[in-house]
């Protein structure tokens, strides 16, 4: 992976994985019990020269509310050197921390527990086969896929070395992805710049409608043929397919990236 | 004729049933342009079993008034007399041997004879393979190395033309490629001046034809215009008549739209339905293109070009260019005037022969979706985000049988539009 591509997938851990902690803190009981008592905002940045990419996520009274971009005011800032170590770490592979500020010395006691979750992201992005046995949490599981799906195609078709060029060309329009009966997200896109949102779209140009959470799932895992998903009607696309057929590469590119 | 009940309906099953096996074997199922993606799965047929003049029948037995006619090769009608004695007749003799047959000169001779353009005339297979074709040899000619084409102008399945995103594609492959707008001769200007020199062809579609979109005419003047910048800079005019060769003027469409590029490439129907391309140029180009190499395993066998030559001569005999302009003239009216009476405003696009239709107030194609549905549920095939082609064996009784499927799938749709409910089909 170049450099360029590093700092894409630090982008997705950022903006796209990253921000899911806010509706696992809000199924998980474990992670409720680890952050019953914080209140504090902890930003994960990147710097550079001309710019910071940062996340913050706002602990208070036991909730966690995820902040996109650089949070104004008091903040335990968690800085990388690079986006390689922020990539590492995401994926659980450096044990190497990134460098936080002084004001973090009021926290120690959450720093050393903030690997504990992170690891709640993991627990539901790369499940075990056991876990996912329950109902419950494999629609859990879905649903926070699909959101890190429509957040990821933000970064991807924006950020992209190669694939940014493609998203000018795109139709503006909102595509719904929805299960059946289940979870969605829909993507805005305006002038080649992409809008994500949790939830049903008001009026979508195109909808993806998958037939169930298996299915869901399979296409999420890269473990379905789409277009023959498409053509056996378990996957059913209605309204304006070319923005579909627009962001598909954006979709597939998504995955080479987080197949790691 | 009555309403047909829900149970007459046609279904899909065996075809739905093969495509679940297809899928496990072929990726995609099916793949490309026929994808079943593009239409509606499940409420379109997925697999041909039989086929005769403009009508086939599916794998579950449902016969349809074809108008996407192999989505361009069908011209004459499916098992054409004329078409099939030829190529029987030559198959008899031989097809795919070490040689080319006889068959090939005298099919060159009549290509020549027939279009203005042509001083030559190169075979292979498919359209892709003459675009490509066409611009090695505009590169050879003039030794420079730039194309350019028109963006959403569909040139085949090369890296060159296929658009950056697709499994494969590299921007490399798109290095020499320079895009315009169409209709944009102030956009094209601004691109020859900025590479002066260095642009060996300008490759583009005798109209706008894109998937999903409705077509668009040259505007008044923009061919002429364009053939003189071609001139002045000294680049290849290239004429991509694929998908429109044949239908509007047997000299081929750039004869209807009143201009003269260098190379033009057919395929489609020149051989109604056999396997058949063609790009044809002038003198000038002959010595760079004798330079390309290009050729393939099925490039000169026999019996697609006696199929070839017994289509052109017959397409040019019954006047069939005249005939498609007004069954699809008949049919197009038809539509429009049915969609008019429930208050579903239809705009119609292309010329008549190749016609598409869209509804005026559906820019997502919802409702183009419903209605193609389900007149493909009443026994005729149109398609929802392709344009559509008619051929000569299209006659007066299949257009009023059409528009019939077509009375009672617009009822539908406009349900669909009053319960406000045209996303949840």
């Amino acid at each position: 992976m170049n450099k360029a591509e590093e700092m894409v997938l630090a982008r997705l851990h950022l903006k796209a994985i990253l921000p899911l902690l806010e509706d696992i803190a809000a199924y998980d009981s474990t992670l409720q019990e680890y952050i019953a008592d914080w209140n504090a905002v902890i930003q994960f940045q990147l710097k550079s020269l001309f710019s910071t990419t940062a996340t913050a996520l706002i602990f208070h009274e036991g909730k966690l509310k995820a902040y996109d971009g650089n949070y104004s005011g008091p903040k335990v800032t968690l800085t990388f050197k690079n986006a390689r170590q922020l990539n590492e770490v995401f994926q659980g592979k450096s044990s190497k921390n990134p460098r936080p500020n002084l004001l973090a010395l009021l926290h120690v006691n959450k720093l050393a527990q903030i690997e504990k979750v992170l690891g709640r992201l993991e627990h539901y992005l790369r499940p075990s086969e056991e876990h996912l046995r329950n109902e419950d949490f494999f629609a859990f599981c879905v649903k926070v896929s699909i959101y890190a799906l429509a957040f990821g195609v933000k970064e991807v078709g924006e950020h992209d070395p190669e694939l940014k060029v493609l998203a000018p060309n795109i139709s503006n329009g909102t595509i719904e992805i929805k299960v059946a009966q289940g979870p969605s997200a829909h993507l805005n896109i305006q002038k080649g710049k992409f809008y994500p949102a949790r939830g049903p779209a008001n009026k979508p140009n195109a909808v993806m409608e998958i037939q169930d959470l298996s299915t869901a799932w399979s296409m999420i895992q890269g473990n379905i043929d789409v277009f023959a998903a498409v053509g056996r009607g378990d996957i059913k696309l209605r309204g304006y397919i070319p923005l579909m057929e627009g962001v598909n590469p954006l979709l597939d590119r998504l995955s080479l990236y987080l197949v790691d | 004729m009555t309403n047909k009940s829900r149970e007459q309906l046609y279904n899909f099953q065996k075809s739905t049933e093969l495509f679940s096996r297809a899928a496990e074997v072929i990726p995609g199922g099916i793949y490309g342009h026929i994808s079943p993606i593009l239409m509606v799965p499940g409420l379109f047929p997925n697999y041909t079993y039989h086929a005769e003049g403009c009508r086939y029948t599916d794998v579950d037995g449902n016969e349809f008034i074809d108008y996407e006619c192999a989505y361009g090769p069908m011209i004459l009608g499916y098992k054409h007399p004329v078409v099939e004695e030829a190529a029987e007749a030559q198959r008899k003799l031989a097809d795919c041997t070490n040689h080319p047959g006889e068959i090939m000169v005298e099919l060159a001779e009549y290509m020549r004879d027939l279009i203005p353009v042509a001083d030559w005339v190169f075979f292979a297979k498919n359209g892709g393979d003459m675009t490509t074709y066409a611009t090695l040899t505009a590169r050879a000619h003039t030794n420079r190395k730039k194309i350019i084409t028109v963006r959403g102008h569909y040139h085949g399945i090369a890296p060159w033309c296929t658009a950056i995103g697709h499994g494969g594609i590299t921007p490399e492959d798109h290095l020499n490629i320079l895009t315009v707008e169409w209709n944009d001769i102030e956009g094209l200007r601004k691109v020859v001046k900025k590479y002066r020199g260095e642009i060996a062809g300008f490759i583009a579609t005798p109209y706008h034809h894109p998937t999903f979109k409705e077509q668009v005419m040259p505007l008044p003047g923009y061919w002429q215009e364009v053939e003189s910048i071609c001139r002045e800079e000294g680049i290849v005019l290239i004429s991509d008549d694929v998908r429109a060769g044949f239908r509007l003027h047997m000299g081929g469409s750039n004869e209807y739209f009143g201009f003269k590029p260098d190379l033009i490439c057919f395929s489609k129907a020149m051989g109604n339905g056999y396997a058949i391309s063609a790009c044809v140029g002038q003198k000038e180009l002959m010595n760079a293109a004798s330079k390309v190499f290009a050729t393939g395993s099925f490039w000169f066998s026999a019996v697609p070009m006696a199929a070839a030559l017994a289509t052109l001569k017959e397409l040019k005999r019954i006047n069939a260019v005249e005939k498609m302009e007004k069954m699809g003239s008949m049919l197009m009216n038809g539509l429009k005037e049915i969609g008019n009476r429930y208050g579903l405003g239809i705009t119609i696009s292309g010329p008549y022969a190749i016609p598409f239709m869209h509804f005026t107030r559906d820019p997502n194609m919802y409702l183009s979706q419903i209605f193609c549905a389900e007149v493909s549920r009443r026994g005729s095939l149109l398609h929802p985000s392709h344009n559509w082609f008619l051929s000569a064996a299209h006659e007066e009784k299949d257009i009023n049988e059409t528009l019939n499927h077509a009375e009672e799938a617009m009822k539908v749709t406009k349900d669909y539009v009053d319960r406000k409910a045209v996303a949840t089909f």
